[in-house]
């Protein structure tokens, strides 16, 4: 087993390819161009710290999937196509080292831009003179990161499993549409079937579960009930759970397509 | 225990078939050529060597390992010069050396590999500028990490100006010499000529026909030509030569004969033109060259 060589030879391609300073810079701009408005928000009494974090969940819900995706599209069928992978299955790697440490690679650089987003705007909210929602800060990090892992997770997961980098773009697209807007209609609709063509008068106990199946469902219960500690619609330690498991089957998932075929 | 070892191998890209029951097998140590037209399966042989495609049936045995249930341990002791390979994402070429060095675990000096291939002066810069040469070049240095068992290299003169083939050729001596196996595909038949024990040829997916040069050239006819330059009309004894034993085709052609047969005929050939009453001025022969081999082989195929 050799993939964190994989992982590496990742993180220094997207360092040597400036990728990982667009994606900091990126966060950074975002995170401090929010601690502005805020802190003139709370300046003017408007505003409270929590109200920060507040706006930061609703942009990042949005954007580090789109991130998380654009990252990991094309990790895998890239190279794959480029011949890179002809050269490094000619060495002692095997298809798991080549999918585990890429895996491992993009997440690393999505995370080390993101805490730095994070940082960038703490400090900024402190520069402007506001109040710096320190712990709501940490834990809306530490459940932002594991939204982007899901969805390098994804990204690995089709890129594994296509053999162009165009279908790679389609489905990290579709990817996009149905876990970020489609899949809160789902539940809806199939309750609307069972129920005989009718909207259900109360609404079904599971369709809440099954709405946040979707990792972007899942990481707004969680970020509702640890970040902003309001209370869920779902226990959140289950909504936790699925985001979890999406980082860790999504790419098991590819990683058996791609052992299984040709090069 | 040999190198390589193939049993009934097949291959079907869909319905295609590509490979259709290949059975081959390599010695420890020798210098294997494998030949064919473009499409003929070289380079799908090749993938099922390092499992960078799987079978449709049959086995594949490299140094001892199953390919398709180990492939790691072949990747470890093989070293691979892939076709169509492209470079490591951003990497310069001598951190392609050290990666593989690093993948292999091995202790060989990136500088002393690149110096091997003639590449120690672009060394500092990223491999995706490399001509086709520079990187065919390149990877033959990585293949060269950890003094591999078996050296595995598809059309590796691809893209190579006649001194870097040169030093190819040099190179695979070398490793010859120090113990390693060579298994390489080409279609350019001179070089195989000059480095190979062996040849494979292979045509449409099947191997047509696995032997030493020499002996190809006894199985097919050894069709050598002799070249006769006539005082008089060469079609005055034309005749008598193409009944001939061992004689298969008589050309008239420039106030002379080119006359194509088995090695052992050509004296009598010049006995029999001469009762004839014909006056050789000149004569010059030629065994078969690899290519007459290889035209055989794959036209009788077909």
């Amino acid at each position: 087993m050799n993939w964190g060589l994989v992982a590496g030879k990742d993180v220094r391609d997207s360092i040597r390819s400036r990728q990982l300073y667009v994606l900091c810079v990126l966060f950074g701009v975002t995170g401090v161009a929010l601690a502005w408005t805020h802190a003139r928000q709370a300046s003017s009494g408007f505003a409270d710290p929590l109200d920060l974090v507040r706006v930061l969940l609703v942009v990042a819900t949005v954007l580090v999937p789109a991130t998380g995706l654009m990252l990991a599209h094309e990790a895998i069928v890239k190279p794959r196509t480029s011949g890179e992978y002809a050269l490094l299955l000619g060495l002692p790697h095997s298809r798991f080292d080549l999918v585990a440490g890429t895996y491992a690679g993009r997440v690393t650089t999505l995370t080390i831009s993101l805490v730095g987003g994070v940082v960038a705007t703490a400090a900024a909210t402190a520069l402007f003179g506001a109040t710096v929602p320190a712990v709501a800060l940490g834990e809306f990090a530490l459940a932002t990161a594991i939204l982007g892992v899901a969805y390098v997770a994804i990204g690995i997961a089709v890129s594994a499993s296509v053999r162009s980098t165009t279908w790679a773009a389609v489905c990290a697209f579709g990817a996009f549409m149905l876990f970020i807007f489609l899949w809160r209609l789902v539940p809806g609709g199939v309750a609307y079937l069972v129920h005989g063509f009718e909207v259900p008068p109360t609404e079904p106990s599971w369709l809440p579960y099954v709405r946040a199946l979707s990792p972007s469902v899942a990481y707004e219960q969680v970020a509702e009930a640890y970040v902003l500690e309001q209370g869920s619609v779902v226990e959140p330690l289950y909504a936790l759970a699925v985001l979890v498991c999406w980082t860790c089957l999504a790419p098991v998932v590819g990683y058996l397509r791609f052992d299984r075929s040709d090069l | 225990m040999s190198a390589i070892e193939l049993r009934d191998v097949e291959k079907r890209f869909g319905d295609v078939p590509a490979l259709r029951g290949i059975d081959l097998e390599v010695e420890r140590g020798e210098v294997f050529g494998f030949l064919g037209p473009n499409g003929a399966g070289k380079s799908t042989t090749i993938d099922l060597l390092v499992n960078h495609s799987y079978p449709t049936a049959g086995t594949i045995e490299v140094l001892g390992y199953d390919a398709v249930a180990d492939p790691v341990a072949i990747r470890r002791r093989v070293g691979l010069l892939p076709e169509g390979f492209g470079p490591l994402g951003t990497m310069t070429g001598r951190q392609h050396v050290e990666y593989a060095i690093a993948a292999t675990d091995a202790d060989d000096d990136p500088e002393a590999l690149l110096e091997r291939v003639d590449l120690l002066e672009a060394a500092s810069r990223p491999a995706s500028g490399y001509s086709k040469g520079m990187a065919q070049r390149l990877a033959l240095a990585m293949a060269l990490v950890g003094d591999p068992d078996l050296l595995v290299l598809d059309e590796p003169s691809t893209g190579l100006d006649p001194h870097g083939v040169r030093r190819m050729r040099e190179i695979i001596r070398e490793a010859v010499d120090g113990g390693t196996t060579v298994f390489f595909s080409s279609h350019i038949l001179e070089q195989v000529e000059a480095v190979c024990d062996r040849v494979g040829i292979m045509n449409d997916g099947r191997l047509v026909a696995v032997d030493s040069i020499e002996g190809l050239r006894e199985t097919v006819g050894a069709d050598g030509t002799l070249r006769v330059d006539l005082a008089n009309d060469p079609d005055e004894v034309s005749g008598v030569v193409e009944r001939i034993d061992g004689v298969s085709t008589v050309e008239t052609r420039d106030g002379g004969l080119t006359v194509a047969c088995s090695a052992g005929t050509k004296l009598a050939v010049l006995d029999e033109i001469r009762a004839a009453g014909g006056t050789i001025t000149d004569f010059t022969t030629a065994d078969a060259s690899l290519e007459d081999l290889f035209v055989a082989y794959t036209r009788r195929s077909r």
